[in-house]
């Protein structure tokens, strides 16, 4: 008797929950779960959104704007509560959140920004060029100021490649003793990067230290120069991945730049539930998150793109 | 106190009429998109019109360092309050846009120059500061490449989100060092000051490390 009570209290209250999660969906759409950035993002994402009761759909646009915007068909057709979403480009975006918005689903964009406000609710925004400049600045005094250095940089279709290189170049340009001898696309990945670094060492055997856009490629250099025995050359990277971490504390890859992915998505979801229940964030739209240098004073503290205190 | 003074109004002189351009400019935009309230959040940008240097040459003596002067706090006092509870002295003396970002300070001072250290592209001085109870080294930034962004980040009437994107955002602080580096800092990072009393007005932005590393935006030798 009491047995079968106890039952009948479980399986309404499993009732319950399914009826209220079945009504409030959030769709987390990042670009691919390849780059362990993104992945550790829509982790993130979707654990805080399931932790506050809400049920998930995660997806990925792998950086194509038609597809990011059938995947907002998909959030509209599934009446999302809210759209997480790390974009598939400044402008190609603007349409697709409009879009939402016009069907009555909030956006909360995490990490790159679009080029327009007020469609979206919250642009919690990684400052990418801040975290270049940061990056830039310990690289310029890892080459003591001066001597050839290479760059390799990201997906040219990708604003934040632009944005890093920019924030790099800042910095570095202002020291005339440092001469740039090669700038090349990997488009992000590891195994370009390698050969990439393979002809540019054959090309500039003297160069003393290579930048990269981010940690994936970095992880392609420093294996290049691993084999061609240069393991002198200075490296640093962009992201704050644990590969990288872990060749810092090995004395591979000298720094990276955290950023702080985790905290973005989890802030995302925490406004967005703000939103939901209340009809505002109480934050400004546009909101900057700053990147942290990593290197081997602190490459120990970091797991999963958060840093410990 | 003359040169950069003089420098200051012949800068304002040459610029005058640039400024005129800009909030022409500005106007323009304002009325062109009054309807939407995007164009009230972003005054100081448009995809076309807004040139951060000519902005920040335009502003600075009339805008960017009175609102940094007005409300500069002594050096020491703030120095000693973050040594002794940072967050008390965040919540006094702070100011930030971001919840998750450091805190920036806006300070003045009168002191003297103990070290010069000008072989590096980041240049700086290193101050004497003897009745600052806080232990930790109070630089100076003279470049010619000025680090970080903690005048920006101390202004009272511009918001990330007054921007296009980043890179306006960006390009607006870069301007405010570089011209840091052309009209306040070139008769100090030149000159061997050593021993010599200075008096400044700038931002510094707090680093986990305890250290004050200061842009100027005014700063002139005493005699």
């Amino acid at each position: 008797m009491k047995t079968s009570r106890f039952l009948t209290v479980l399986a309404m209250t499993a009732a319950m929950a399914s009826f209220v999660s079945a009504q409030k969906l959030i769709v987390i759409i990042t670009p691919s779960h390849d780059n362990p950035f993104f992945k550790t993002e829509a982790d993130v994402a979707k654990a805080s959104a399931e932790k506050l009761g809400y049920k998930t759909l995660v997806l990925s646009h792998d950086d194509d704007a038609n597809k990011q915007d059938q995947e907002f068909d998909t959030a509209i057709g599934s009446k999302a509560a809210a759209i997480i979403l790390d974009n598939a480009g400044a402008d190609a975006t603007i349409a697709a959140v409009q879009k939402a918005k016009d069907a009555g689903i909030p956006s909360f964009l995490i990490d790159r920004e679009i080029n327009k406000t007020d469609i979206a609710v919250s642009q919690i925004v990684s400052n990418n060029y801040q975290g270049a400049t940061v990056g830039g600045q310990e690289f310029v005094k890892l080459m003591g100021e001066k001597g050839d250095y290479a760059e390799i940089t990201g997906l040219e279709s990708d604003t934040n490649a632009g944005i890093r290189s920019k924030g790099f170049h800042e910095i570095i340009d202002q020291y005339p003793n440092l001469k740039l001898v090669a700038q090349q696309s990997a488009n992000w990945s590891q195994t370009e990067a390698y050969t990439k670094t393979e002809s540019v060492i054959q090309a500039h055997p003297d160069v003393k230290g290579i930048i990269c856009g981010n940690d994936t490629m970095a992880m392609g250099v420093i294996a290049a120069l691993k084999a061609a025995g240069k393991s002198k050359v200075i490296v640093v990277g962009f992201d704050g991945s644990n590969d990288v971490r872990d060749s810092i504390i090995a004395g591979g890859i000298k720094a990276t730049v955290l950023q702080t992915c985790a905290y973005n998505a989890e802030l995302a979801v925490a406004q967005a539930d703000k939103y939901i229940k209340t009809g505002s964030t109480g934050k400004p739209e546009k909101q900057l998150t700053d990147c942290v240098l990593i290197n081997s004073k602190n490459a120990k503290k970091l797991n999963n793109f958060v840093l410990a205190k | 106190m003359a040169i950069p003074k003089n420098l200051r109004n012949l800068a304002l002189c040459l610029l005058a009429p640039l400024a005129f351009l800009l909030l022409s400019n500005c106007t323009i935009v304002k009325n062109g998109a009054s309807a939407t309230s995007a164009a009230k959040n972003a005054p100081l940008t448009s995809d076309e019109s807004f040139d951060a240097r000519v902005y920040v040459a335009a502003n600075w003596a009339g805008k960017i360092v009175p609102d940094i002067e007005g409300r500069a706090v002594d050096l020491k006092e703030v120095v000693a309050a973050l040594s002794k509870n940072s967050d008390a002295a965040d919540k006094k003396y702070g100011h930030r846009q971001e919840d998750a970002a450091p805190f920036n300070f806006v300070v003045k001072c009168t002191a003297a120059v103990k070290t010069v250290n000008v072989e590096s592209g980041a240049g700086y001085l290193e101050l004497n500061l003897p009745d600052a109870t806080g232990s930790a080294s109070v630089r100076v930034q003279v470049g010619p490449v000025f680090i970080g962004s903690a005048v920006r980040d101390s202004l009272s009437f511009i918001k990330f989100g007054d921007f296009v994107n980043q890179i306006d955002f960006a390009n607006f602080s870069r301007e405010i060092n570089f011209y840091v580096r052309d009209h306040v800092s070139p008769g100090i990072r030149t000159s061997d000051i050593t021993g010599k009393k200075l008096s400044l007005v700038g931002a510094f932005t707090e680093d986990s490390n305890g250290a004050v590393v200061i842009t100027p935006v005014e700063i002139r030798l005493e005699k």
